[in-house]
């Protein structure tokens, strides 16, 4: 089986890039969960896993879609951490600011170019 | 077409440059039908004998007598593009534009200058009109991949470089496209640098490429066997142990990193051999050969970039000099 190369390392770079926003807020959501009774070791795992691939999927799919501008990317991590000051005060609001952060990984600005892909 | 417009047709066709000039500067001067003809097939024989300079007062001698041309304001916007006069050539394109939108080769060279000026979202935008005009052209296709790679999408753009290479497995631009961002062994990268050259033996960028490799292969094994054997003698306590080992290994590494086949295992041996390292802290060992190889390869490119732009400001001194 042929491993393409610049696939694993667009990977890796996804990881690092976004990988630390998917597990802070796989803790957040399981600190929620904790909070209103469910407080299994393997829900948290669980819960920490699927936030953090669901993150890294929509990550993956909006970078192979359309081109990252760091003006964009600065304005995804302010919300993260938008989403994590506000869960001090208002847990309940951590899955919509989740939300909001995944949309705003997915949203074309003006200068998110599209890639072009050719069909052989 | 007359007789002499289907000569100069042949000559251009088959690069024969000088004798072409000569048919057609005389042609220049006369006010006959074959006039334009004359000054188009004089540009283009100019423009790939690289004499940019003469090229442009052919130009300008051309819009003088057609002005309502448009091709020839595209061969001056292409000359001020070869001669890195981004900005001249950058309004130029868009004035051509102007006058005429929808030719994919203007919208081409356009993207091609704002490529080069680094405004790689611009240049995306305009890559994309000139594929909506020709789909298929595979220089265009060159360029999409090239501004792809810019805006940090590798793995899209050596897609688009192999379907390059599936249509034409010749193709210049492309292979040095791949070459460069597609292949990451060094071996692999000189076969690509042979092949071009067996198409196209002034290939100068090629010829320096696959020179610097074979370099690389003769001096990097040379110099690490050197630092090999002292490290042994290290080893068997043959002569003192030196203060400045670590420091001449990291020298070293700025330039053998290259094949990370040789570096490597050359990287292990050394600590092997200088490290005194215990059998349970063999992690120790593939760390460290880790970290001095990441070392050399980012102290490396550094250095080699830094040599590129030396190397760029003395063509431009050069360029400003000759004008």
């Amino acid at each position: 089986m042929k491993i393409d190369c610049h696939r694993v390392q667009k990977l890796f770079s996804i990881v690092l890039y976004y990988g630390w926003m998917g597990l802070m807020y796989g803790f957040l959501i399981s600190f929620l969960l904790q909070e209103y009774g469910f407080d299994a070791l393997w829900l948290k795992a669980v819960m920490v896993s699927c936030v953090t691939i669901s993150t890294l999927w929509v990550a993956y799919f909006s970078e192979m879609q359309q081109h990252m501008p760091t003006k964009k990317y600065i304005i995804v991590v302010i919300i993260a951490f938008s989403g994590v000051i506000a869960s001090a005060k208002f847990p309940l609001l951590i899955p919509l600011f989740f939300i909001l952060f995944l949309v705003s990984m997915l949203y074309r600005c003006a200068d998110c170019v599209a890639f072009t892909r050719i069909k052989p | 077409m007359s007789d002499t417009a289907k000569r100069l047709e042949v000559l251009y066709d088959l690069q024969r440059y000088e004798e072409l000039l000569h048919v057609s500067i005389p042609l220049c001067a006369s006010n006959t039908e074959d006039q334009g003809m004359a000054y188009h097939y004089t540009i283009l024989a100019l423009i790939n004998l690289e004499r940019l300079d003469e090229a442009l007062e052919v130009i300008k001698k051309a819009l003088a007598q057609f002005p309502s041309e448009v091709h020839f304001l595209y061969f001056q916007t292409f000359v001020f593009f070869k001669q890195d006069r981004l900005r001249e050539a950058d309004s130029l394109a868009q004035s051509l534009l102007a006058k005429e939108p929808n030719y994919a080769l203007y919208h081409h060279v356009y993207a091609k200058i704002l490529l080069e000026q680094e405004r790689y979202v611009e240049a995306k935008r305009a890559i994309d009109k000139t594929l909506v005009l020709d789909p298929h052209d595979t220089d265009f296709l060159a360029t999409l991949a090239h501004i792809t790679y810019s805006l940090g999408n590798t793995p899209i753009a050596c897609d688009i470089i192999s379907t390059i290479l599936a249509k034409e497995p010749h193709h210049a631009e492309a292979l040095r496209l791949q070459s460069h961002i597609c292949t990451s062994l060094l071996m692999q990268k000189a076969n690509i640098f042979q092949g071009m050259l067996l198409r196209n033996p002034f290939d100068k960028e090629g010829a320096k490429q696959l020179e610097s490799i074979k370099r690389y292969y003769q001096i990097a094994p040379a110099l690490m066997l050197t630092f090999l054997l002292y490290a042994l003698g290290e080893y068997l306590e043959m002569w003192e142990k030196s203060s400045h080992t670590s420091g001449v290994l990291f020298l070293l590494s700025l330039y053998v990193w290259r094949d990370w086949r040789l570096s490597l295992p050359f990287f292990a041996v050394s600590f092997i051999l200088l490290g005194s390292v215990e059998w349970h802290e063999w992690y120790v060992i593939p760390l460290v050969t880790g970290m001095y190889y990441m070392m050399g390869r980012v102290g490396g490119e550094l250095l080699r970039q830094l040599f590129a732009k030396i190397e760029e400001m003395f063509h431009k001194g050069k360029r400003w000099m000759n004008r």
